[in-house]
């Protein structure tokens, strides 16, 4: 335990001093740019979702009936400097005000290593704590969505439970300034500290929403009350086994782009700090985009995979298959964007334990409305129904049938 | 008095030019681009090159050109130049931009800070040089090099008029990354007449690529 301990205030402590050190260096440096944004978002709530799992509940929905109405949305400053021509330093500090460990917290701290393309190939190198190249909708400061609120089950999961801490590398063919329109990318990393991925799908299944778990913070565990954490602390190394993924990428600059992953955090299953344990997780992603004139964005993506743990106390291993899949349609008009989007969530055993079962199957519906009211405000109107079966809301003495229904009114200020 | 002489000289300077034209023997050549469809097709480089030892010197000495970086877009995205004209890079954006090139015709890079005056590029080989931003993948610009000393690009209507050409025989290209001819670009030879002003129509065969999105995509990051 003691061990593990050490190892936590190591990377705490070595990330935090390079967040501390960024800016200091980069105020030293002559040549930089320096480069922030900030954004405040206060929204009205109105829910029908009964215990948020933000409050160690069920609920799906980030809100819940008895945390709706006013709330702070989400508070996020991302800074980017260079520290030489070709390597910039990312850092994003958020805070959600809902009682996380942290007030303020980081959800990404990384180097980005840029070389120019000398021929039509490219290397791009990352090293940090950052998220992986699957989301295709949240491509705005703070890895937040360009098109909605809430983000497809995907990639809310992978804000939730998923963090590249590590590093990543990619070799792009740049076809488009070879004169030949498609750029052609290759990805892979290696990492640590993100073994309890797949608690959080096992427990409570895909959820919708624009949550990130920050990398010192965490969500409340939801039916283990024995340990003397009670929040799951997604961003550790228990079983000293780094994992990786391998992707690929097409991309017609603007207009179309398609991508698949294969990840895999090689865990060991029956490895535990006394907290958490390490969740073998391994999945597949793919994802496409296509935008066309005016200003249309179609986008689709699939994760098909699975997690396994073992517990120590004598049961055999429990196996959970996950599947989700969303499209998502998104037209601007002006200084208008409305989207909609489909999502289907599923989780299911492949090998059960003996008192607990995870089983989920459910649609849901997003519809989002913003309009840029100034240079620097928005207004995002969000009506989000999730339905289906939850059957883990039994156990909490619900039943497993569910509908919620969630409105949000936010009002974003974005420097 | 002064409204007759205003008009006389609106009237006269048009006369007066076609009379040095024609003293000069030079000719307009007026090339028209349609697609496919017969629908015109705007922002194509053309260029004539004459077959003919070029005896005639440019109209136009390489000057001066510029290439701008404005809401993390190349403007203009097609700049047509002739082979020494030096380019400036402004960047009127209020973030960087890292542009670079790795065509044969020009290789550089540059990072465009803000608030930074930077010395032009001369680019002094002939060749179409691809330009990328290595901050932002969406910005892509062309810069033509060319050695002849007519060329242009169409307006809006498909329409370029190669002014002073002496009478010979040229060979004239048209040119877009929007095309998707067998061809890198469309090769016509066209023989011109002193004096004459001849019309050359070129009809693609293939569909055009859309065009880039009118207002490009707010800041994304760089998601490879």
């Amino acid at each position: 335990m003691s061990i593990e301990g050490r190892n936590r205030t190591g990377l705490r402590a070595a990330l935090l001093s390079a967040a501390i050190a960024v800016p200091a260096v980069t105020a030293a440096a002559e040549w930089g740019e320096q480069h922030l944004d900030l954004q405040i978002d206060v929204r009205y709530v109105d829910t029908n979702a009964e215990g948020s799992f933000v409050h160690g509940g069920l609920g799906l929905s980030r809100f819940d009936e008895d945390h709706d109405q006013l709330q702070l949305g989400r508070l996020f400053i991302e800074y980017r400097a260079p520290l030489t021509e070709t390597i910039d330093a990312h850092l994003t500090i958020d805070t959600y005000a809902d009682g996380d460990k942290n007030p303020l917290d980081l959800t990404e701290a990384y180097l980005e290593w840029r070389p120019f393309p000398s021929s039509a190939w490219r290397w791009r190198t990352k090293l940090g704590a950052f998220y992986p190249p699957i989301s295709l909708e949240n491509r705005k400061a703070g890895w937040q969505s360009a098109y909605s609120l809430s983000a497809g089950a995907i990639n809310t999961w992978l804000g939730e439970e998923q963090r590249t801490i590590g590093a990543e590398t990619s070799l792009s063919w740049l076809g488009s300034r070879a004169g030949k329109g498609v750029d052609i990318s290759l990805v892979g990393a290696l990492y640590g500290w993100n073994d309890p991925l797949g608690v959080q799908i096992f427990d409570r299944g895909w959820a919708i929403h624009d949550r990130q778990t920050a990398l010192f913070g965490g969500l409340p565990k939801i039916f283990d009350e024995s340990t003397t954490r009670p929040r799951v602390e997604f961003f550790h190394e228990i079983d000293n086994r780094p994992g990786y993924y391998v992707g690929v990428q097409a991309a017609w600059p603007e207009r179309f782009v398609v991508r698949a992953l294969h990840y895999d955090n090689r865990g060991d299953p029956a490895a535990t700090n006394g907290f958490e344990y390490a969740w073998l997780t391994r999945f597949d992603s793919a994802g496409l985009r296509f935008e066309w004139q005016p200003d249309w964005t179609f986008i689709a993506q699939w994760v098909d995979g699975d997690t396994a743990v073992r517990p120590e106390d004598g049961l055999e291993t429990l196996r959970l298959g996950f599947e989700s899949y969303f499209a998502l349609l998104s037209g601007v008009f002006g200084k208008h964007r409305v989207t909609a989007r489909y999502d289907h969530l599923s989780t299911y055993m492949l090998r059960g334990g003996l008192y607990f079962d995870s089983y989920q199957d459910a649609k849901a519906w997003t519809l989002d409305y913003s309009f840029d009211f100034g240079p620097r405000w928005q207004l995002w109107l969000e009506a989000l129904q999730v339905e289906g079966e939850l059957e883990q809301r039994a156990l909490l003495g619900l039943e497993s049938d569910f509908r919620e229904r969630t409105f949000q009114c936010a009002i974003r200020f974005n420097y | 008095m002064l409204r007759i002489g205003y008009l006389a000289g609106v009237l006269m300077a048009p006369l007066a030019l076609c009379l040095w034209a024609a003293a000069g023997g030079a000719a307009v050549l007026r090339v028209d681009v349609l697609d496919r469809d017969g629908a015109p097709v705007n922002d194509v480089v053309i260029v004539a090159t004459p077959r003919h030892a070029p005896d005639t010197p440019a109209l136009t000495a390489p000057s001066h050109a510029v290439m701008d970086q404005i809401e993390r877009q190349f403007v203009p995205r097609i700049l047509v130049i002739r082979t020494g004209t030096p380019v400036d890079f402004p960047n009127s954006d209020n973030i960087a931009h890292q542009v670079y090139s790795f065509s044969p015709a020009k290789r550089f890079q540059l990072s465009l800070y803000r608030g930074r005056v930077y010395p032009p590029l001369v680019f002094d080989k002939a060749g179409l040089v691809v330009i990328g931003c290595n901050i932002h993948d969406n910005m892509l610009g062309y810069i033509y090099v060319t050695s002849s000393p007519y060329f242009g690009k169409t307006d809006i209507h498909g329409t370029l008029y190669l002014e002073g050409l002496v009478g010979g025989d040229y060979a004239v290209s048209a040119w877009s990354p929007r095309f998707n001819e067998p061809e890198d670009q469309i090769l016509r030879d066209v023989q011109v007449a002193a004096d004459a002003n001849p019309l050359l129509t070129l009809r693609l065969t293939q569909p055009l690529s859309p065009e880039p999105r009118v207002k490009p995509a707010k800041a994304y990051r760089n998601e490879y």
